[in-house]
């Protein structure tokens, strides 16, 4: 009896103990997030929804802002033909690489999985652009699409065509940046590829058993088994065209005559260069609201289309 | 034997913290000791006061400061930033009331900066000044309702038309010596029977060579050049920012635009927008010979060495000739905490004699009192060719011009409200018009509702 009271203690003792350290240690845990979570709510939370109350009123920083209800959101519509424009740019840019990001990436991310010699070479040269400056690759991109000592036109006349004005051209500059953005497919890829690495070998060889070729192999196994992968970076590439900014403010500031004035760069122009904040609040706050639309449709319409192993088993 | 101690991560986490408090309590305590006294007893310096001046000149200022931190118990702090992201940098350290001292401000950006009540108004602290140092009227250059907020670093005089002289003389266009009779009485039809002889091109139709390299200007330097020259006004209201109406589609406006636009299209003796686009503008395109002609402002700092002959003349007029005054200036800021100094230091370098030769020896912004200026300069080329430059002063330059008669004086105005956005705005006005987007009067009427919208607003 006193050995089993012992013991008993003993456990309770032990389970006390285990509580008293689990406190201690989020007590630890929640003291280094503080810096973090001070930052968060600073610099992310607070700025969030100061600028929610900053779209309704007129803002010009040196004086304080003034409460105008929904007149910035009324002007936007109704007064402000270049946020059409930079919503029509922005959107043909949208419409345009993410498909062709997703292809690309995606094919590029096939040919990185098979096993061929030097593969980690290849696969770090085809990441590297996803790491470079993103100012030094507008750079780049603007001699090799300079109109008469650029490479693209150079290439060009090699075989007898005379290359267009690229950026200086109102037809041609929203192509080029469609053009440029293959060039940041690496992150795509890296994460087609993990996804391809994760499909299960036994499926393949069940596949295989079955009879199914390369082709059937790809539509029944690989494409279901990374279909989540798919819309992760299907939703993200979404996202961050929404979002282009450093290209267009480097290489052509929105020019020529508008021609690659994205939303960005718009809210951007009314909030630092015309101290507009308010205006470029509102601005914001209507870009999160497609952003988020956008996000919630993709994810509705993919519904039927993308297969998660987990839920299966579940 | 050795022993070695290992530390835990306590301890060294301890250890660490114990450090890092004793540092700063360190670095505390140097910062709060007082100076120690002069060892020889001698009298204390004079108290010497630290003086924020922001600009975009890079090391151009440089030595003028440190000759004033020597003239003057002041140490400058200099806070450089390229001219295109100074105003957004400057209005926005200005709201978070972390602007420098003295502040260097370009005349396209008076609407926003003397609007913004964030500038101080200098009228006291010049009251015992003597300003006739000056040749012009300081209000009338950095005023604004009545009150006087910057000192001029140097005034703009008139665009200039850059000439290769080797492509003229080849053609055997005579160009009048600057300064002489004659030499600014090019109108803007020479111009245009100038450019088309100079315009060469090849059997296929291939331009080899055009008359004329010109940017987009807007209602910039080169805009507002052409409408004041054509006659017109910008606004309705000028040189009183009690704007309310931009008035672009008046005839001399619209006049002034299609010019530029027969220019290129009509006449095809001007680059287009695209072909300056690719030669990086339309300075490197006439420094890189491809064109006879170029203009830019005419202050002697864009004499430099190219590997042709050039020469200058006074921007060709349409209707009347013009002298623009307000170019860039020295300003205070409002919430500054050392005024005084910053006054002391604003009025040497624009006055003192160091800051005068020094701009003489760099051969940089003679456009500032260009007289006494110009006077300093060693006899020879380069003289000469400032001597052409200076089309601002009336009475030794120019007596024809006397802001009457055959001349008019404006100023480089952009008005009170929204400066930076109208420029923007009418530089896509003018890229609508080159690049055959919209007619002339399309455009401009387009913009014209817009910006009086936001005049009115």
């Amino acid at each position: 009896m006193a050995t089993a009271n012992a013991t008993a203690n003993g456990v309770i003792s032990k389970r006390t103990g285990s509580v008293s350290l689990r406190q201690h240690e989020e007590r630890v845990a929640f003291l280094f997030l503080l810096p973090w979570l001070i930052g968060f709510l600073a610099f992310t939370a607070f700025p969030i929804v100061a600028s929610l109350f900053l779209s309704l009123t007129e803002y010009p920083i040196l004086h304080s802002p003034e409460f105008v209800g929904l007149r910035n959101y009324a002007q936007m519509v109704a007064g402000d033909p270049l946020f059409w424009q930079s919503l029509k740019v922005t959107t043909i840019y949208t419409v345009a690489i993410v498909p062709l990001q997703l292809v690309t990436a995606y094919a590029l991310a096939i040919l990185l999985n098979q096993t061929v010699h030097g593969l980690s070479v290849f696969r770090t040269v085809f990441f590297l652009p996803a790491v470079t400056p993103a100012v030094a690759t507008a750079l780049m991109w603007m001699w090799v699409f300079h109109p008469e000592i650029g490479l693209a036109n150079s290439a060009l006349a090699g075989i007898g065509i005379e290359g267009p004005k690229w950026l200086a051209s109102t037809e041609w500059a929203l192509p080029t940046f469609i053009i440029i953005s293959l060039w940041g497919i690496g992150g795509g890829m890296v994460i087609y590829l993990a996804g391809l690495q994760s499909v299960p070998t036994s499926l393949y060889e069940a596949a295989e058993l079955d009879g199914a070729g390369a082709w059937s192999r790809f539509i029944h196994v690989t494409l279901p088994m990374t279909s989540p992968v798919i819309l992760f970076v299907t939703v993200t590439s979404m996202i961050g065209s929404f979002q282009v900014f450093t290209a267009a403010f480097v290489m052509t500031d929105g020019g020529p005559v508008n021609a690659t004035l994205f939303f960005v760069l718009h809210l951007y122009n009314h909030g630092w260069r015309f101290l507009q904040m308010g205006y470029a609040s509102a601005l914001a706050w209507v870009l999160f609201v497609i952003i988020l639309a956008l996000t919630l449709l993709l994810l509705r319409l993919s519904g039927r289309l993308v297969y998660y192993e987990a839920e299966e088993r579940s | 034997m050795t022993v070695q101690r290992r530390m835990s991560r306590r301890d060294f986490l301890r250890s660490s913290l114990v450090v890092g408090a004793a540092g700063a309590l360190a670095a505390g305590c140097v910062e709060g000791m007082p100076a120690a006294a002069p060892a020889d007893g001698s009298a204390a310096m004079p108290e010497r006061t630290e003086v924020r001046a922001s600009h975009w000149w890079g090391g151009f200022m440089t030595p003028s400061f440190d000759a004033a931190a020597k003239a003057l118990p002041i140490d400058v702090i200099e806070e450089m930033t390229p001219w295109g992201e100074y105003p957004q940098k400057l209005l926005t350290q200005m709201a978070g009331g972390v602007a420098p001292d003295l502040v260097e401000v370009d005349a396209y950006w008076f609407g926003d900066f003397w609007t913004s009540g964030r500038l101080a108004p200098l009228d006291d602290l010049v009251a015992d000044r003597d300003m006739d140092t000056f040749g012009v009227d300081q209000w009338l250059e950095n005023g604004f309702k009545g009150s006087l907020y910057g000192i001029s670093i140097f005034y703009p005089e008139q665009l200039t038309l850059w000439i290769n002289k080797g492509m003229t003389d080849a053609e055997g266009i005579d160009i009048p010596n600057p300064g002489e009779e004659g030499f600014d009485t090019w109108t803007w039809d020479d111009l245009v029977e100038a450019a088309q002889a100079l315009t060469k091109r090849t059997s296929d139709g291939t331009v080899e060579q055009w008359g004329m390299s010109m940017g987009i200007g807007g209602l910039g330097g080169l805009g507002a050049t052409m409408v004041y020259q054509s006659g017109g006004m910008m606004f309705d209201s000028e040189d009183n920012y009690g704007e309310t109406e931009i008035l672009l589609t008046s005839p001399e406006v619209i006049e002034s635009f299609q010019l530029r636009y027969d220019l290129v299209h009509t006449h095809q003796v001007a680059m287009p927008p695209s072909e300056l686009e690719s030669v990086g503008g339309s300075s490197r395109a006439w420094s890189a010979e491809r064109s006879a002609f170029t203009v830019s402002w005419g202050n002697p700092q864009n004499i430099v060495e190219h590997p042709f002959i050039y020469d200058h003349l006074p921007w060709p007029y349409v209707e009347q000739k013009l002298q623009i005054y307000g170019g860039n200036c020295w300003a205070l800021n409002q919430a500054s905490e050392v005024t005084e100094a910053a006054f002391d230091l604003m009025w040497f370098v624009t006055t003192d004699d160091l800051w005068a030769q020094y701009r003489t020896d760099s051969f940089h912004n003679a456009s500032y009192d260009t007289r006494n200026h110009i006077d300093r300069m060693p006899s020879g080329t380069n003289k000469d060719l400032a001597e052409g430059a200076v089309f601002r002063d009336p009475a030794t330059k120019n007596p024809a011009f006397d802001g009457g008669g055959d001349g008019v004086f404006r100023a480089r105005w952009l008005g009170e409200k929204a400066s930076l956005r109208i420029l923007r705005r009418m530089n896509t006005v003018e890229e609508e018009i080159l690049l055959q987007k919209k007619t002339v009067e399309e455009a401009l009427a387009d913009a014209k509702a817009e910006i009086d919208g936001w005049l009115q607003s």
